[in-house]
């Protein structure tokens, strides 16, 4: 019964996904004084880009026809890896580490995918998303390593049981959670890193490296991205804020839950937007001094919890 | 409650030894010192002791509204933004001031109570500030951090008397004030706040 639920609550994140991205948008317009598009813009988007054919440059590879769809596969993977508002106990799969390289798999896809096309915006944009990686894939084990310390388990569904169960909001645990937010941030390419909204510009670092697709591989490119977006914020909110997610079979319970992790989605989005529209974007070489600052966060952390 | 506090404290202490402009450095000295205040709040809410109340009031004044003003002043006057040539960077910083809290939690580990932990930490980020950054204010801003631990070790640690308390609130206020004139004066002198420059006055 447990499973099918599980199943359930990733579908609905799913088809939630583009709606998120949407209230993102429309926030950033309200704050910055003007009436946004509709909170349902980005499901017409995929509308469209999934109604057209796809164009492939003449001087690209293979990696060009499959990076888009495994890289939308492994993404659609890991929704279903993870608890949203249901967790009882699941011991066949859940780990972080299998969770942390699916969402790998789109990175190394996406920055192959920018060079395989050879124009110079992709192989710009793949030198920067790797020089940014580098330095955020050892926050993101750090903070693997500091869950595993805390809980003395990597499966997510334990690890969110075991923080969902009383008031533990310490020293560690606040750093580290403060810690992942940088993290969510730099790896979702938003706005102290790179601007989303920007095309063209000699700054962009995601969207050069999908400048050359188009039509519905362009939509599967920008689905994944979205939906890394919402199972980092999931996976953020399901560790470090996990307070009111249910383990009984309950329908009101569930009906309860579910309304909770609305609101603290809504409330993540809200201070993604608020970022958005007050920082300006970092230059490229001070993005190290901002993930530097995570580091000593999340080493602090550990430290704190061990001591 | 406390423990909520003293997290804020650390992320500030530790955001702050990397910081370059002085306007961000200010502002994280204004919500550190808003966090000690709430924490003397907290702690004279639980033990019932006046002093606590206090402390918390001339915190309240003087560090989270009188000294972030005067270096908003000085700031304004000298019309130096930004910290340019560091001795040392904005990472390394952070990445010391990492090493160096943990080694405070590994030599500290006996101390059941954070406050005191934190006060270490936050006198190692200002000699950071001091050591490591070549303006004026920067150096200002790091001296007032030092004292804020200083501030954390008495309520940590010791019981003093309340006007021991006020001793350290009032030569922090006078610091301030005598500090922004300094800085004012150097700037008026050497056209620039670079400490460096002092040398020239063996002269």
């Amino acid at each position: 019964m447990k499973y099918i639920i599980y199943f359930i609550q990733s579908l609905i994140l799913l088809a939630l996904t583009p709606l998120f991205i949407g209230i993102i948008k429309n926030f950033k317009a309200t704050f910055r004084g003007y009436k946004g598009s509709s909170v349902f813009q980005p499901y017409f988007d995929l509308q469209k880009l999934f109604g057209k054919d796809r164009v492939i440059s003449k001087s690209s590879s293979f990696i060009t026809a499959i990076a888009p769809i495994i890289s939308l596969s492994s993404s659609i993977t890991v929704i279903f890896l993870i608890p949203v508002f249901f967790n009882a106990e699941n011991s066949y799969y859940g780990n972080l580490f299998i969770i942390f390289f699916l969402l790998g798999i789109i990175k190394f896809l996406s920055s192959l995918l920018g060079l395989d096309s050879a124009s110079t915006f992709g192989g710009m944009g793949s030198s920067r998303e790797l020089f940014i990686s580098m330095f955020a894939e050892p926050i993101m084990f750090i903070l693997v390593a500091f869950l595993y310390l805390e809980t003395k388990t990597f499966n997510i569904f334990s690890i969110s049981l075991i923080n969902s169960e009383g008031f533990k909001y310490n020293v560690a645990h606040t750093i580290a959670a403060i810690g992942f937010a940088v993290l969510l941030m730099v790896e979702n390419a938003r706005m102290p890193v790179d601007n989303p909204e920007t095309h063209l510009e000699l700054t962009m670092i995601h969207e050069a490296m999908i400048l050359d697709i188009s039509g519905r591989d362009l939509a599967y490119m920008e689905f994944a991205a979205y939906i890394k977006l919402t199972a980092f914020i999931t996976i953020f909110i399901n560790c470090f804020f996990p307070i009111g997610i249910t383990y009984s079979l309950n329908l009101s319970s569930i009906c309860i839950a579910f309304a909770i992790y609305i609101l603290k989605v809504l409330g993540v989005l809200t201070v993604i937007s608020i970022i958005e529209s007050t920082m300006a974007k970092f230059r490229l070489f001070r993005i190290p001094e901002l993930l530097s600052a995570a580091f000593s966060l999340s080493l602090v952390a550990i430290v704190i919890n061990y001591f | 409650m406390v423990e909520v506090l003293v997290s804020f404290i650390l992320i500030s202490g530790i955001a702050m030894s990397g910081f370059r402009r002085v306007n961000l450095l200010n502002r994280g000295f204004a919500l550190q010192s808003l966090s000690i205040a709430l924490v003397c709040l907290v702690k004279g809410y639980t033990s019932g002791e006046y002093h606590y109340y206090i402390l918390f009031l001339l915190t309240l004044i003087t560090k989270v509204i009188i000294i972030p003003f005067i270096i908003d002043r000085s700031i304004k006057d000298t019309k130096k933004k930004r910290e340019t040539e560091l001795i040392l960077s904005g990472n390394w910083s952070y990445i010391l001031l990492g090493i160096s809290v943990a080694l405070c939690f590994v030599f500290l580990r006996d101390f059941s109570d954070y406050l005191f932990k934190v006060g270490c930490i936050l006198i190692i980020t200002g000699i950071i500030l001091m050591m490591g950054r070549k303006k004026a204010v920067t150096q200002m801003i790091g001296l007032l951090t030092m004292e804020n631990g200083i501030v954390l070790f008495e309520i940590s640690m010791v019981k003093m008397g309340s006007i021991i308390e006020f001793g350290i609130v009032f030569e922090m206020l006078i610091m301030a004030m005598v500090m922004g004139v300094m800085v004012f004066r150097i700037n008026k002198t050497f056209d620039t706040i670079n400490t460096d420059y002092l040398s020239n006055l063996k002269e």
